[in-house]
């Protein structure tokens, strides 16, 4: 029994480590991006060569015009 | 021939100590009592030694693309956010229990080479897990430009960029 405990938490351990941070396991409880800050941000005076200006753009065009298609899809 | 004899016998008598000194177990091994100052030296400057030898040669992409910083934040949100803080945030029981502190990443940004090689490989006795076997390098570039642009970014901004949106498209396949 001695032997078969550490044997067993090696084992458990292992298996942990062989699993991917997925992404999707955090859907459930993902909170969604709060956009309407980015409206009070006065997106006019950003500078929209800005990758992190770019990147907020991005991901809350959804939100912030919902009727406007992403690139993509159009 | 009398001096060998001495350095000899002195040298044994040194490996005897630092033995008896390991089986001891006098030193402190608790996270909760700081390293003398000449442990505290040599360990980190084996580590930044260590890092900074081991990363000279990584070759950094263009780390400006916005997909990068969309891609990396909620990896970071997940996976960092609980030892290297965020934006506004405060310290976190694992910033205040770990020892070494990990860095505030929100403080400043470091090399992003150095930033690459530690989140793929991770760093000995320091709680830094090694991310390499679980996470491709584009993944983990992916970190290192939101990590570039974490000091700049307040609060709501790294909401935004840290939020999982589950409509947006996934970016991991």
């Amino acid at each position: 029994m001695k032997i078969f405990t550490p044997l067993l938490i090696v084992t458990l351990l292992l298996t942990l480590a062989a699993q991917a941070h997925d992404p999707s396991q955090h859907k459930d409880k993902a909170e969604k991006p709060q956009c309407a800050a980015l409206k009070d941000m006065d997106i006019k005076k950003m500078d929209k060569q800005d990758p992190v200006t770019q990147a907020l753009i991005k991901k809350c065009m959804k939100q912030l015009h919902p009727e406007e298609k992403p690139e993509t899809e159009k | 021939m009398a001096t060998i004899k001495t350095l000899l016998l002195a040298t044994i008598a040194l490996c005897i100590g630092l033995a008896a000194f390991i089986y001891s177990g006098a030193y402190p091994v608790g996270a909760d009592v700081p390293h003398t100052a000449f442990t505290n030296w040599v360990l980190e400057t084996l580590r930044d030694r260590s890092i900074e030898r081991a990363s000279k040669d990584i070759q950094v992409p263009d780390l400006d693309d916005p997909e990068l910083l969309i891609e990396g934040g909620p990896d970071y949100n997940e996976m960092c956010v609980g030892c290297h803080l965020k934006p506004g945030g405060k310290e976190s029981e694992l910033s205040q229990g770990l020892y070494p502190a990990p860095p505030d990443l929100t403080k400043r940004a470091s090399d992003p080479r150095r930033q690459f090689w530690a989140i793929k490989h991770g760093i000995k006795a320091s709680g830094m897990p090694a991310w390499g076997p679980t996470h491709d390098d584009q993944r983990i570039w992916a970190m290192v430009a939101f990590l570039q642009k974490l000091p700049e970014l307040t609060p709501q901004q790294y909401q935004i960029l840290t939020a999982r949106d589950e409509e947006a498209p996934d970016h991991h396949h």
